[in-house]
């Protein structure tokens, strides 16, 4: 299963982890500037919370409870079957429950 | 005593015990471990007390297979000390899987388990002045705290599917010259002779022994010392010359009887692998922390996942940020004082400084945002052991130095099973991440390409200055230079010393390794002189 896309934003709601957001933003301006904290900082808060608020919506139209998708999650990676969004491993369910919406 | 070859050795032969090549860590771990006073033990080191750089310029040599970023020249120090003048100094041992021979792994299997060397590296640790093994990995202890501290990582490396064996690599760049000055100094038994190059050894092959070794003396003439043992401490690049340059006595070099001198050469790499996100926890903490001393942490690959997975041993280097470019900055200084010149890679060392001033930037982040979850991506590298290739390996060049010799050529190769551990290594890690549930791995771009060389697919432009593996150790002179006591085969009385016998890398930086295999190597010259 292949999913193109140069969206991490898309990446970040699909791992649905807010520290890989607000992470990605930093390592692509660290080397810009001390300068740029204070923008960074808050694009990294708004987008934390539009991904909270993304992944729990995905999950109710998919009719998944967190706690069995992130079941499903492991079982996919356990049997080695894995998506690379923007370089990103991420599980098929993950991919799935965010592919009719994202991508 | 310290003395200079001109004045030493201009009036004739001289006659010793024991003759020792080279004053890097190996050769002054010898030294001292064997000056007890009762025998006459003679040090040649080729360079001088300080850096001169016409001496330097004789290690000068050719690269023609992989580039490891940096000239021969640059990667070996022909002074008082060796490379002690310029390495890092982290330091761990090789593990048990390292010396046992893997079916996955061609040409693995060292001659000696490391129970045979387990009071070696406690020699080793107490020489370097490290904190030793049991003590770093009390559960008290600081790097453990550390690692706690980040509880989102704790969780990942303990996950069973992970497994992750933290490692915590000591660091003491001890200056092995500087250490062994007093002993030298006030030694009645032990000389070490200055700007003493060996240009070849001669030998005697109806007794398959070597008879002197000799060395050129700064007016362009030769002199020769005669020992009734000899050991061969240069460096796996410069050893290997040594021996091929001995062509007199035997045409295709000395110990070359089976082709296997130069051979086998290894190098670490780290290959840049991509991200590691992990679900909480704090990747602002720093890497490197200690009370009474610097460490480095790694994570290594457990022996059970290795062997299911027939995956080479390797360690994962997580950064959190470039903290180790602005250590450099002091290194660099002191680098420059030293040789009074700035080191060949002081524009990648300014950006990479430069990059580590973000780094501020990224703790006041997280200080101004304490309630919520830090941003915890750690760039990760991999080290893995180097499968050992004959077709990898140090040879003569046509190139002839001022001394008459022909120079080095290192022909530094990776193979298909080099290639093939990168792929399968990442393809595990994200799988058994994802599994743990603690985070999710990013591939750096270069995975998804085929590259004929993960060394060059990766754009990784530096070996770690780490040579391996031209006189490897076995048991049978068909597959090895060197028997299980470092003794060349066929030779009696010749020894060598250093990273040169390692049929295996591991993913540890060799000089313990070395050093616990010269005090190991003492006690064989002991009981034999």
């Amino acid at each position: 299963m292949s999913i193109s896309t140069r969206d991490t934003e898309v990446a970040g709601k699909l791992i649905g982890r807010r520290a890989f957001i607000r992470s990605a933003l930093f390592y692509s301006t660290a080397s810009c500037a001390v300068l740029s904290a204070p923008s960074v900082a808050l694009a990294g808060l708004r987008l934390s919370n539009n991904i909270e608020d993304l992944v729990r919506s995905a999950l109710e139209r998919a009719g998944i409870s967190p706690q069995n998708a992130l079941e499903l999650t492991k079982e996919d990676f356990r049997k080695g079957r894995i998506v690379h969004i923007d370089g990103w491993a991420v599980s098929r369910t993950e991919a799935t429950l965010f592919h009719a919406k994202y991508v | 005593m310290i003395v200079y070859s001109n004045e030493w050795l201009r009036n004739g032969q001289i006659d010793t015990d024991i003759c020792i090549i080279g004053s890097g860590p190996a050769g002054l771990t010898l030294a001292r471990a064997l000056d007890d006073g009762d025998r006459r033990i003679v040090l040649l080191e080729a360079g001088d007390q300080h850096f001169d750089d016409k001496i330097q310029s004789l290690a000068a040599g050719e690269i023609v297979g992989e580039d490891p970023g940096y000239s021969l020249q640059e990667a070996r120090l022909r002074m008082l000390g060796g490379t002690s003048n310029h390495w890092t100094g982290q330091c761990h041992e090789l593990n048990p899987i390292d010396f046992e021979t893997r079916s996955w792994v061609p040409h693995s299997g060292w001659p000696i388990s490391a129970s045979d060397l387990a009071d070696y590296y406690r020699q080793a640790r107490q020489l370097i002045e490290l904190p030793m093994l049991e003590r770093l990995y009390d559960a008290d202890m600081v790097p453990r705290a550390d690692l706690i501290d980040n509880p989102s990582l704790y969780n990942l490396t303990q996950a069973p599917a992970l497994d992750m064996d933290p490692q915590f690599f000591a660091i003491n760049p001890l200056n092995f010259a500087d250490a062994a000055m007093e002993d030298i100094s006030t030694s009645e038994s032990l000389t070490v002779v200055l700007r003493a190059p060996v240009l070849e050894f001669r030998a005697d092959p109806a007794l398959g022994r070597v008879s002197r070794a000799v060395v050129q003396l700064p007016d362009g003439v030769t002199s020769e010392v005669h020992a009734k043992h000899f050991i061969l401490a240069a460096g796996a690049i410069e050893s290997a010359r040594i021996l091929l340059t001995s062509n007199r006595d035997y045409p295709s070099g000395l110990a070359n009887g089976n082709d296997l001198v130069g051979r086998f050469f290894q190098e670490h790499v780290f290959y840049p692998l991509g991200d590691l996100a992990l679900v909480g926890g704090n990747a602002c903490s720093p890497p490197w922390s200690g009370s009474d001393f610097d460490f480095v942490r790694r994570f290594s690959i457990a022996e059970k996942t290795q062997r299911e997975g027939e995956l080479l041993n390797a360690a994962f280097l997580l950064h959190s940020a470039d903290a180790d470019a602005v250590l450099r900055i002091p290194e660099t200084g002191q680098q420059m004082l030293r040789y009074g010149r700035f080191p060949d890679d002081l524009p990648s060392r300014f950006l990479f400084a430069l990059h580590a001033m973000a780094h501020p930037t990224q703790h006041a982040y997280c200080a101004l945002n304490s309630t919520k979850p830090s941003p915890n991506v750690f760039n990760v590298q991999f080290g893995a052991e180097p499968v050992p290739n004959p077709n990898s390996r140090v040879t003569l060049s046509d190139r002839i130095d001022e001394n008459g010799q022909r120079r080095a050529s290192l022909d530094w190769r990776l193979s298909n099973d080099d290639v093939n551990n990168v792929a399968n290594t990442v393809a595990w890690l994200e799988r058994a991440v994802g599994v743990s549930g603690e985070g999710r791995i990013r591939r750096a771009n270069w995975l998804f390409e085929n590259s004929a060389s993960p060394h060059s697919g990766s754009g990784q432009t530096g070996g770690q200055y780490h040579h391996m593996g031209t006189l490897r150790m076995s048991t049978s002179p068909k597959k090895g230079v060197v028997d299980a006591d470092c003794r060349v085969h066929g030779l009696s009385n010749l020894h060598v010393a250093g990273s040169a016998v390692f049929p295996t890398a591991g993913y540890a930086n060799p000089t313990l390794t070395i050093v616990a295999l010269a005090f190991r190597l003492a006690d064989q010259i002991r009981k034999i002189s």
